[in-house]
């Protein structure tokens, strides 16, 4: 594997951009991908993002300065992209943002591609109640299994700050489960 | 790692499994790429076709469209009398023809002799068409008519009887007699 500095320089070169391109969608489409699926939850809108996501990379990799990982540049857009798209579409649904959260997760035993079972569906509507904050730095400690250090750069927020999300976070889900899974 | 944290986390990893429960469709991650690249490739591809047309072609089109084409003049058909009269000869023919064996038709059907008509039609012309016995009926009542009156209650007088007995022909007696 060659260094990030020599990768970062193939993908803004113009002559090695698209094949360099083609290498980092596949290292990250799948990490980025389950990111972006956690926040919007329909297979189909995570696929949208995920396009949207990369496009964005390839327009916007000539302009990245390096003062921060590779990785952490592509999951803030990533984070980004998803947000404002569940944003846009709650202002559509005439839905405040927790209503539609809440919407989301709603049909979920419906959802052709959820094949969680009834403890999977309380866990993903209790992460859906938090606020976004929150639900991010959940999904990204206790899923992705990021560090904090990662998880500060993504979000630009304090290590501090996070760890006292993330125990609201557990402590909220955790109340929420006892109180919804007989 | 706080105690009461740690202790919040093992409750969730025994519950969840850690495990979300979200699944893509099959093959869903090798496709990426590809449908990646095609959308990129469209959004560089220019968004006009880079046609032009002179500045107020479409205005004029209909203008230098319609002096260009001909279109066929209306006119009026003209047919000779001697054509249109040809042309209702098999008419006038076919119906003269019609007109011949329907009138003889009728004829036929028509002809009705004497004994053809029913007692019963001459009965019903009678009474109810030729004679007008309106004034008859004023002067007799329905008692007159009765067998009574016509046969037994006739009486005649001697003097009637002998003046009767005069205007008959005496010829017609010895007749009798013989």
């Amino acid at each position: 594997m060659i260094d990030e500095v020599t990768f970062i320089e193939q993908l803004q070169g113009a002559q090695t951009k698209e094949q360099a391109f083609r290498k980092l969608v596949t290292i990250y489409k799948e990490r980025l991908y389950w990111h972006i699926r956690k926040i919007v939850i329909s297979h189909d809108d995570a696929d949208d993002v995920l396009q949207n996501t990369f496009i964005k990379i390839f327009k916007g990799i000539n302009n990245f300065k390096q003062e921060s990982k590779l990785f952490s540049w592509m999951y803030r857009i990533a984070t980004n992209e998803s947000i404002s798209f569940i944003n846009k579409r709650a202002r559509k649904s005439n839905l405040d943002i927790s209503d539609f959260q809440e919407k989301l997760t709603s049909n979920l035993e419906n959802d052709h591609w959820f094949t969680g079972d009834e403890i999977q569906i309380v866990l993903q509507k209790a992460i859906h109640t938090l606020p976004t904050k929150q639900k991010l730095v959940f999904n990204m400690k206790y899923f992705d299994k990021l560090k904090y250090k990662q998880i500060s750069e993504i979000l630009s927020t304090s290590e501090g700050a996070l760890k006292a999300s993330y125990f609201h976070a557990v402590k909220k889900i955790e109340s929420y489960i006892k109180n919804n899974n007989h | 790692m706080s105690k009461p944290l740690k202790h919040s986390i093992d409750y969730l990893r025994n519950k969840t499994q850690k495990e979300h429960g979200f699944s893509v469709p099959e093959n869903y991650f090798e496709s990426v790429e590809d449908v990646l690249f095609s959308k990129i490739v469209e959004q560089q591809l220019p968004k006009n076709d880079g046609f032009v047309v002179s500045e107020g072609y479409f205005d004029t089109l209909e203008t230098t469209l319609f002096s260009n084409i001909e279109f066929p003049k209306k006119e009026s058909k003209v047919i000779s009398l001697r054509k249109r009269m040809i042309r209702y000869i098999p008419t006038a023919a076919a119906a003269s023809v019609l007109l011949f064996f329907g009138l003889n038709y009728i004829e036929i059907t028509n002809r009705t002799s004497f004994n053809d008509i029913n007692f019963s039609d001459i009965e019903n012309w009678l009474d109810e068409d030729y004679l007008d016995l309106n004034t008859t009926n004023t002067i007799f009542v329905d008692s007159d008519f009765t067998e009574n009156n016509l046969f037994e209650e006739v009486v005649l007088s001697d003097e009637d009887l002998l003046e009767y007995l005069s205007t008959v022909d005496n010829s017609t007696l010895t007749e009798i007699e013989s």
